[in-house]
């Protein structure tokens, strides 16, 4: 089996990591930055979980028992801030810090000063976010969407959540930057563009999205700031201003964003289903062109999380035929996994399981976004609990769960030592089965004519919130098995012999010794390494 | 190296998981039919009472259904994977299987068919919706924090409709009211829309301060009210289905977004009429002596 | 299989690494104008359209 890279072993011994709190303050190492990132995600995981957990528990049965209704709002809406800008955004860009520095052969990110600024953005934008709970009026409750009028109707928070989105927006735009750099220039010799594992593939398309995107948002929150503060009406019909435009500006940010969350999801089932089926991955190019077209019809998709607001039929026909578009590409990519483990050699590790629950799990969420982008059927789905159902499947079981995979698949390489599998596949099992019974229901009573948002129901909704609730309060619970698996591993994980930790698993990465040192590639990877790891 | 310690193929197990996954996602629809009005049998839509709802009913199923049918096949060729060609049963992976255009084409093509069947339906459904020329009752409908307002157009009737007293009163925090208690607990009010049957009525929505939506299931329809805004729907209820259907506001409108229910009381035609002379001339009186007492 | 000769490791040339220097250089450039006008040029136009 391989031997240990002996050019980057003897840098390793001799690199110059600063040690105690300047090593993390003023970190420009990929790799510190990337844990820094994952170990903060981790952090807002568990705040936004916390949150979660108390919506279930003040709907665990009808009639308020817990929480006031203005504290509830407050509750749904800091859950979704921190649970998007908080919990998956900056994971995965923790896990692209990390990997495509190693993915793509280069000794770092392109910007590595920019890297730093990028992740210290982020504990001072959630601070102010948070701290929000504090002041007169509570925490911004107008749901994360921020919807005008009603957002504009909330005191001392309202300009906290504004500087807050400003922050993590500036947060993602400046990784996005470096992400892009980094992989247009400092690919090493002979990795080619089609030779790029796909997580740096949807990375790359990832960071454009959001280059494009997060500007959009800056300009709907300010506009919003100037209404508040400066007399402007722009969304203020009183005014002679427009509600709804904040909508379409908000949408044209929001359904990008969707894809931003889980395109990096993509890249990764797509490098753990081949490395468990012992079998390149189906379709590489498809794979890469879907990415891409799911990309570009994310900009013409908007309004269909708008179809009640009275939009003219033409535009109701053109935004239902487009959302349906989306179908075809996903389908694509759903179907080439599936070859993928088509007459393969599979087995059933953690990051193996978690991919498998994405393939699952994201296409029914797939399915209901199928039923929900027809619009005559979205007059009775739209803002009710099939909707909150929906996007839960593709953001936890899709997102979650495909960070899950990636993070049991590299963690080896990261620290050199292998986790606790047994514990790890409790995880996974806990993890998808409550997943089920927490949301599942959920499209039931969406159905029935539950809608989202609200504190307390009708008694005949009782039934499907208890079992809901119970299955979300044993996923919380279950998530924290994560972190403690995580730090076993570190602390007393068996250690791992050579390079590969899965034997099926290609890639740069996996030519790199484990613990993967320091600084890494500092001599670029032989063109015998990458024709290995682009093995499709 | 690192591989499953568990005596039992965890393909298997998989297989087994995945299956009773797919199982409970066809659930809804086969206990649909006999949806009772509550609890654990509310799984689906309701049917309603509209033309509006049937058809919004007949594509939500005619999607369903076609979901169904993709899961079982594409969720079919997964477990089967899952199971059989797994390490633990010998199999050994074929590494030339890594592409192939005339069945890239297929899984292109199909699916762009399977949609153009699924737009068409949905296209006309949308039209038919659409179309809301010739009314013969207009009513504005405003929602506000956190109630609506109903006013028949050219008919001197208007009046406000909030949630009744009894739910008012148990949605207290720790209000020790069991909400089981009240009859229709947030979905009652003090003064509910009357509409007629077998007629085409038109809903001119607006909002005063933030949006609202107002949807009721039965009606088929849910749209939003916007402060400058009017948007237009509209409903017939069957000739032959009077009766009292409930709704809530569908767009969070702060803390009382719980709180602001819809309910329509469809009557025959000529108790509607008799409704609407009684309502009016009340109205009437009320004014009357609000300008004699000032 | 092994993971490549440790000795013929393909050194970067001096030429490369000043070709990757401008590369960086010139991405980061245009990136970030991209991203300046995107970011101020919304904002502007919106307030500038957006009040009569």
């Amino acid at each position: 089996m391989a031997e240990p890279h002996t050019e980057t072993h003897a840098h390793a011994e001799h690199d110059h990591k600063p040690h105690g709190w300047r090593r993390w303050v003023f970190a420009t190492n990929h790799k510190d930055i990337g844990t820094m990132y994952l170990v903060f995600s981790c952090i807002m995981f568990f705040t936004g979980g916390a949150f979660a957990m108390m919506i279930r528990a003040e709907l665990f049965k009808p009639g308020l028992q817990l929480v006031d209704a203005g504290v509830f709002n407050s509750l749904t809406t800091m859950h979704g801030l921190v649970m998007i800008f908080g919990a998956i955004m900056p994971a995965w860009v923790g896990l692209a810090n990390w990997m495509i520095p190693i993915q793509i052969g280069a000794p770092d990110m392109a910007l590595p000063r920019l890297n730093n600024l990028s992740f210290w953005i982020l504990p001072f934008a959630f601070v102010l976010l948070l701290s929000s709970w504090l002041v007169p009026g509570s925490a911004p409750a107008g749901g994360w969407t921020m919807y005008p009028p009603l957002t504009l109707q909330f005191g001392s928070s309202f300009p906290m959540l504004i500087f807050a989105i400003h922050m993590m927006g500036i947060s993602s735009i400046l990784g996005a930057i470096n992400v892009v750099v980094t992989i247009m220039n400092l690919r090493a010799p002979g990795m080619t563009l089609l030779r790029m594992p796909l997580f740096v593939w949807t990375w790359l398309i990832t960071a454009y999205l959001l280059v494009a995107v997060m500007p959009v948002l800056a300009g709907a929150v300010t506009m919003m700031l100037t209404d508040h503060f400066f007399g402007t009406s722009f969304f203020n019909a009183g005014g002679g201003g427009d509600p709804v435009m904040f909508q379409h500006i908000f949408w044209f940010f929001g359904h990008p964003e969707v894809y931003i969350m889980i395109l990096p999801g993509f890249g990764v089932v797509s490098e753990v289903i081949p490395a468990f089926s012992r079998k390149p991955l189906f379709g590489y190019e498809a794979m890469v062109y879907a990415t891409a077209s799911i990309a570009f019809l994310s900009f013409i998709v908007w309004a269909h999380h708008m179809f009640t607001v009275g939009l003219p039929l033409a535009a109701l026909l053109f935004f239902m035929f487009s959302t349906m578009l989306i179908a075809v590409p996903t389908g694509v990519k759903v179907f080439n996994w599936t070859a993928t483990m088509w007459r393969g050699s599979l087995t059933f590790e953690p990051p193996m399981l978690f991919s498998l629950a994405f393939l699952f799990l994201f296409t029914i969420g797939g399915f209901s976004g199928l039923m929900l982008a027809l619009v005559p059927a979205d007059f009775q789905y739209q803002d009710t609990y099939f909707v909150v159902a929906h996007f839960h499947y593709v953001l936890v079981s899709g997102s979650l769960f495909a960070i899950m995979s990636g993070v049991y698949y590299w963690l080896p390489k990261w620290v050199g030592r292998m986790y606790d599998i047994r514990l790890a596949t409790w995880h996974f099992w806990l993890s998808a089965i409550f997943f089920n019974v927490l949301f599942f229901p959920q499209h039931f009573l969406g159905l029935a004519g539950m809608p989202r948002r609200i504190p307390d129901y009708a008694v005949q909704f009782a039934d499907w919130n208890m079992v809901s609730s119970l299955g979300g309060f044993a996923f919380g619970l279950s998530q924290l098995l994560f972190p403690y698996i995580i730090w076993k591993c570190v602390r007393s994980g068996q250690r791992v012999e050579g390079t590969r930790a899965w034997d099926g698993a290609r890639g740069l990465e996996w030519e790199l010794p484990s613990p993967a040192p320091y600084h890494s590639w500092t001599t670029p990877p032989t063109e015998a390494m990458i024709a290995r790891g682009a093995e499709h | 190296m690192y591989r499953e310690r568990l005596g039992i193929r965890p393909g298997t197990w998989l297989g087994m998981a995945a299956m009773v996954a797919a199982a409970m996602a066809a659930l809804p629809a086969a206990a649909a039919d006999e949806a009772t009005k509550s609890g654990w049998g509310l799984l689906n839509l309701p049917v309603g009472v509209t033309s509006i709802s049937r058809d919004v009913y007949s594509i939500h199923m005619m999607a369903f259904w076609v979901c169904v049918a993709i899961g079982i096949l594409v969720f079919g060729v997964m477990i089967w994977s899952i199971i059989f060609h797994t390490r633990s049963r010998g199999a050994v992976a074929d590494v030339t299987l890594v592409h192939n255009t005339k069945v890239e084409i297929v899984w292109t093509t199909i699916p762009v068919l399977i949609l153009i069947g699924m737009a068409i339906p949905a296209a006309h459904g949308l039209v038919l919706i659409s179309d809301d020329s010739h009314s013969q009752l207009d009513v504005k409908v405003t929602g506000f924090q956190w109630g609506w307002q109903y006013d028949y157009v050219g008919k001197g009737v208007s009046f406000i409709s909030k949630l009744d007293a009894k739910s008012m009163a148990a949605s207290e925090l720790d209000s020790g009211i069991s909400p089981y208690s009240v009859p229709h607990y947030l979905r009652n009010v003090d003064h509910p829309m009357v509409v007629p049957v077998g007629t085409k009525v038109r809903l001119l929505l607006t909002a005063v301060d933030v949006i609202h939506s107002w949807w009721v299931p039965d009606l088929g329809i849910k749209k939003d009210a916007i402060p400058g805004y009017i948007n237009q729907s509209w409903f017939e209820v069957d000739a032959d289905k009077p009766g009292t259907y409930r709704g809530q506001c569908a767009e969070l409108c702060g803390r009382g977004h719980g709180y602001m229910p819809i309910v329509v009381k469809a009557l025959s035609k000529s108790d509607f009429q008799a409704w609407l002379k009684r309502e009016a001339a009340a109205e009437k009186a009320a004014a009357a002596r609000m300008a004699s007492s000032s | 299989m092994s993971t490549g000769a440790t000795g013929n490791q393909p050194i970067l040339t001096q030429q490369e690494v000043a070709r990757r220097r401008r590369g960086v250089r010139r991405t980061t450039l245009v990136v970030s104008l991209i991203v300046l006008a995107f970011y101020f040029g919304f904002i502007v136009m919106m307030l500038v359209r957006g009040s009569h």
